[in-house]
């Protein structure tokens, strides 16, 4: 299917392939294992949930992952019948009004938000209304918009909305705050970490007085949702909700640098209109999903990095500026932290199924057809070499993969327990294009739509 | 001498959002409208360049983010702007007061230099219209500023406004020239970023005014 497919399909199908099925098969059974052993994994062997993290959450488990990863779990079992409280309440007009402005803006070539009043967009509106009433003296931020979005592809509103939550109040604390203040301060942030990551970089900057507020804003406020191609964004959401701020520090350090790095670079853009010309056109080399994270693991800027020039930049505003307005709780750095400040209760964490189905008769011709598959899965196996390299064997690892994909298929009789499955994957890339370029027509667009789901329902897994 | 100069001016978009501000931009720098976008959270800037009775503009037209939370970030935006389009939603009344509250801001931070243009968006949906034209035309004059309908979406009024913004941000330019010509110390013009820029004699189009993107 290859013939419709723009580039950033191209890069969506290529990376999907990238991960043989049964590596996708391993990291899966390796997940179910840490989520349903959370606290353990989470107190005694976080760096290898970290590595996890780093080489991708598997699509079926992405959003339950991030609930585990951001504390949101923990804080909707915490506060049980708060969100269905707050969903039942009607809203401040003031704060409905800009929601309801804002929900076809957020990735209106994706499946789920394509539609006017579609039910993406009523979730989105659910959840951005909740967050409203949770914390009044913050209302909404436009901001908001896209994090919700993305959260709601991969979980069901009331998780997303305790999603948001985790990363308005402790992951980027202030960001969508009246006054803007923190987004600012990290802006300085950055621009002073990039001296030491990239001085021609942050000369160059200098050199033509480039607020960074001209070009982190977005970056930064929607943990580049907008920016990066799609499989970039989940693979940084993956290592962001794992290990905080710093890695969008370190994305948008890793951007500076590759685009301003050299002076062969630079010499072609001299001038403010120039430079953010090309940092608003990047380079989609430097986006690739396999590259960046390598570049975003190599960059030496570590969470007390990070805090140290929270420090001093602070230091530097109150004596500018004067005092910072709307006070933030302080930022914490990634999900062992947060897990620390809010320790859970043991059934905090206990999985609860969001689909219960009831166990139909078994229907004999389907069965054999999946058995087949099985089988044919089984036998091929062993011809594939010890080729997939596993750096972490678990002691528990057990070996039969789960079935493949198989969606269709009734659940297997003889399995009593109730079976949970994972909300539907919709890891199709919406359109990543700043406004002022041509966005594709709707055939186009309907067509990438159609294989991406495709491709979406390929990784899709059936536990 | 004098004919072929390159003028070079920021004009700022300012405004409620869902006005249709990256709409306006977006018609006039590419002549694309499309209803499918996303809301714009990060400022930026689209180019278009004008010959006006002999004289080349370049214009860089910044675009911003309208919710009111990002205000905050407005000084460093319109910093240095020659001109300013002050968008309001013709069926939102609320988005009028809005460009009030922006007037004020300019001509408290930015002085009498800056050119202003108001402009009623959305003209398409005149049926549903909820500011007067009479109070957004005699508004507009109260503080100095020239009064605009246009529609993104027809493609309608917009190149006039940005024509006509064009020509007094050169006039205005002119008068400070002359004004340090005269003497005067440190030119507004140069402070805020307009370059004069003598340039190498050249050909002109004939015809009063020919854009290209």
């Amino acid at each position: 299917p290859v013939n419709i497919c723009d580039s950033v399909t191209l890069c969506v199908l290529a990376r999907a392939q990238d991960v043989p099925m049964e590596v996708l098969r391993q990291r899966e059974v390796k997940w179910l294992d840490m989520l349903s052993h959370w606290d353990k994994w989470m107190n005694k062997r976080f760096n290898k949930v970290r590595l996890r993290c780093q080489k991708g959450i598997p699509p079926a488990l992405r959003g339950r992952a991030w609930l585990y990863l951001s504390g949101g779990k923990v804080k909707k079992e915490q506060n049980h019948g708060k969100f269905q409280e707050l969903d039942s309440q009607p809203g401040e007009p003031k704060w409905i009004d800009v929601i309801e402005k804002d929900l076809h803006r957020q990735f209106p070539f994706h499946e789920m938000f394509v539609s006017r009043g579609g039910h993406g967009q009523q979730d989105l509106f659910r959840v951005l209304k909740a967050y409203t009433l949770y914390k009044p003296e913050e209302g909404y931020c436009q901001a908001q918009a896209p994090i919700a979005a993305v959260l709601l592809m991969h979980m069901p509103a009331e998780d997303a909305f305790w999603g948001l939550v985790q990363i308005c109040e402790k992951y980027l604390p202030g960001y969508y705050s009246p006054g803007l203040e923190a987004i600012q301060l990290d802006g300085e942030i950055l621009f002073a970490l990039l001296r030491r990551i990239s001085p021609l970089a942050f000369r160059h900057l200098e050199k033509y007085k480039i607020d960074p507020i001209l070009y982190m804003t977005e970056w930064f406020m929607c943990a580049f949702s907008r920016t990066l191609p799609w499989a970039s964004v989940l693979r940084v959401w993956d290592m962001f909700l794992c290990d905080g701020v710093k890695i969008i520090f370190r994305v948008g350090l890793v951007l500076l640098k590759c685009m301003l790095g050299t002076r062969e670079k630079l010499k072609a853009c001299q001038g403010m209109y120039e430079t953010m010309e090309l940092l608003r056109a990047l380079d989609q080399r430097y986006m690739q999903e396999t590259f960046l994270v390598r570049e975003i693991l190599e960059v030496p800027v570590t969470a007390r990095d990070v805090e140290r020039e929270h420090h001093s930049q602070l230091k530097r505003w109150k004596k500018n500026r004067g005092e910072i307005n709307f006070k933030s709780p302080p930022r914490m750095h990634g999900a062992r932290i947060i897990m620390l400040a809010e320790p859970p209760r043991r059934q905090d964490l206990q999985q609860n199924p969001t689909i219960i189905l009831e166990v139909p008769e078994p229907q004999p011709e389907l069965r054999k057809g999946k058995e087949e598959r099985n089988s044919k899965k089984k036998s091929k196996k062993p011809q594939l070499p010890e080729e997939i390299p596993n750096p972490y064997p678990l002691p528990t690892d057990p070996s039969p993969p789960p079935p493949p994909v198989d969606p269709p298929a009734p659940p297997s009789a003889n399995n009593v327990m109730p079976e949970v499955v994972p909300q539907t994957e919709t890891d199709s890339p919406h359109q990543q294009k700043e406004p002022p370029t041509e966005p594709p027509t709707a055939t186009e667009a309907a067509l990438q739509q159609s294989t991406q789901s495709l491709s979406s329902t390929e990784l899709d897994t059936y536990l | 001498l004098a004919a072929n100069r390159t003028y070079s001016f920021k004009v700022v978009l300012l405004g409620e959002g869902c006005v249709g501000k990256t709409s306006l931009v977006l018609r006039y720098c590419e002549n694309k409208f499309n209803d499918k976008h996303i809301t714009t959270l990060q400022a930026s800037f689209l180019t278009k360049k004008l010959n006006i009775t002999g004289k080349r503009v370049n214009l860089a037209i910044w675009d911003t983010a309208g919710q009111e939370r990002f205000h905050a970030l407005g000084p460093i935006y319109y910093r240095d702007s020659n001109g300013a389009v002050l968008v309001y939603d013709v069926t939102d009344e609320d988005s009028f007061q809005k460009v009030k509250n922006w007037v004020k801001e300019l001509r408290k931070m930015l002085g009498n230099d800056i050119c202003l243009c108001i402009v009623g968006n959305k003209i398409d949906l005149d049926k549903d219209r909820h500011v007067s034209v009479e109070d957004a035309e005699s508004y507009a004059e109260s503080v100095g500023a020239k009064h605009y309908h246009t529609s993104a979406k027809l493609n309608k009024g917009i190149e006039e406004l940005f024509l006509d913004l064009c020509k007094r941000m050169m006039e205005t330019a002119q008068a400070e020239e002359r004004a340090k010509g005269n003497g005067a110390s440190q030119s507004a013009a140069t402070r805020r970023g307009v370059q004069i820029v003598d340039d190498e004699p050249q050909a002109t189009p004939a015809g009063g005014c020919c854009s290209s993107g």
